[in-house]
């Protein structure tokens, strides 16, 4: 009996020793040089009473593409004062040929991604999201929007992809900037 | 000549005397050693307890580790039959915790994550059954089969997201009972009355049904895992020393 206690003792002993000696297994995953770029954010604008008229705005960071054309930033709307329009949100790729499409990659990570609009003062717009995520509630992610303008008036136009890792609340303040672009919206 | 044949008939009588008492001994049939060892060795994984995909929510990120126990077997009287036991703890390496940062980043499109693995994948055993026993002088062969409790802990994690601070994914460590099942035998030599080396193979089997916290998981991204329920099997190789009485 006494040689079963010894042994059991030592047992438990040598474990102990051989648990405490191990450290927490850590890893890192490094950033990967030669990412994707988001190149070009569009809104592509249709009045909701009128499926015929149909406008599209892109706003290109035109210093990561080599040889940028003028034609290829253009960030400006014409809308109809007291109209509808439904908006989508358009996310670009133009270092590659053909144009590479952002936009679905954000749509499947819509659960961690938010874009927030702000109009300035002397815009008369109100911007509504109007698809949701995922996650449970759900939450709006604005690739899908009503445009409803008011009065005629000139302004900017601020919309933000922001992204949202575990942080995604429903508003804009967490996480940090993907995308920040200024359209010059004018309603007559 | 009469005499020459009385002396041959005296001298088998006698000859037969001798011999047969010998035949009347029943052979002593060799019996099991009642004995206590330590052992310890190599702890293989297979199934999807050993995969290390992140994208399979049935991996366990176990890989190849070490036991160290102690087994030992009563054998009853003038009887090849036992009844032992062998209880033991069993430590499996994590395996492929760089995929499961790398999983991390990509489910949530970032730079860079940072994986920490909380505890081990570990198993306690106590199991006992029958034992039986082949004798062959100084080496002995017992094999066995037992049944038990295993008590087995799977690692918890925290992943940290780079654009977040205080934002880490937890997983909680989880731990588990379940019922243990060992094949196995030991090859046992003997250095002296008392003492000997043995060598040994077992297969082990358990199915613990582990109930998994997360916390601070705000969205519906990146592995999560609530539940797990996957066999912990694999073969034991192990060497020893034993007392037997």
């Amino acid at each position: 009996m006494k040689k079963i206690l010894t042994t059991a003792s030592l047992l438990v002993v040598l474990a102990t020793i051989m648990n405490s000696c191990k450290k927490d297994e850590t890893a890192v995953a490094p950033p990967v040089p030669g990412n994707e770029f988001l190149t070009t954010v569009g809104l592509k604008v249709t009045n909701a009473n009128n499926a015929s008229d149909v406008q599209y705005a892109y706003w290109t960071d035109t210093t990561l593409i080599s040889n940028p054309p003028d034609s290829i930033n253009t960030p400006v709307l014409n809308l109809q004062a007291n109209q509808k329009y439904n908006v989508e949100v358009l996310f670009q790729d133009r270092t590659t040929n053909p144009i590479g499409d952002v936009t679905a990659e954000i749509k499947e990570r819509q659960n961690y991604h938010l874009i927030c609009f702000t109009a300035s003062p002397s815009l008369n717009l109100t911007v509504t999201r109007t698809d949701k995520d995922t996650n449970v509630p759900a939450l709006e992610v604005g690739l899908t929007d009503l445009f409803t303008t008011g009065a005629a008036g000139t302004g900017q136009l601020n919309v933000q992809l922001r992204h949202q890792p575990n942080v995604k609340d429903g508003t804009c303040a967490p996480g940090s900037t993907d995308a920040d672009v200024n359209f010059t919206i004018r309603i007559k | 000549m009469k005499k020459i044949i009385y002396a041959c008939s005296v001298l088998s009588l006698l000859a037969i005397s001798t011999v047969l008492p010998a035949q009347d001994k029943k052979p002593v049939k060799p019996t099991g050693k009642s004995f206590i060892a330590i052992t310890g060795g190599v702890s293989t994984v297979s199934g999807n307890y050993s995969k290390g995909d992140y994208y399979n929510s049935q991996s366990g990120f176990a890989k190849d580790g070490f036991n160290l126990g102690i087994t030992g077997a009563y054998f009853f009287k003038n009887s090849n039959w036992g009844i032992g036991g062998h209880f033991f703890y069993t430590h499996y390496g994590f395996n492929n915790s760089k995929g499961m940062a790398e999983g991390y980043k990509e489910d949530f499109d970032l730079d860079s994550t940072t994986v920490y693995i909380k505890g081990q994948n570990q198993t306690l055993n106590f199991l006992v059954g029958p034992y039986y026993n082949f004798s062959f002088g100084k080496l002995q062969l017992d094999i066995h089969a037992l049944v038990g409790l295993t008590h087995a802990t799977l690692p918890g994690n925290e992943v940290y997201l780079e654009d977040g601070i205080g934002n880490q994914l937890i997983q909680r460590k989880a731990t588990a009972g379940a019922l243990g099942l060992e094949g196995g035998f030991n090859l046992r030599y003997s250095l002296t009355n008392h003492f000997g080396v043995l060598i040994g193979a077992n297969y082990n089997y358990a199915k613990p049904d582990f109930d998994i916290v997360n916390e601070n998981r705000k969205v519906v991204a990146g592995r999560k895992v609530d539940k797990y329920n996957e066999p912990i099997a694999g073969i034991q190789g192990n060497i020893g020393v034993f007392y037997q009485l």
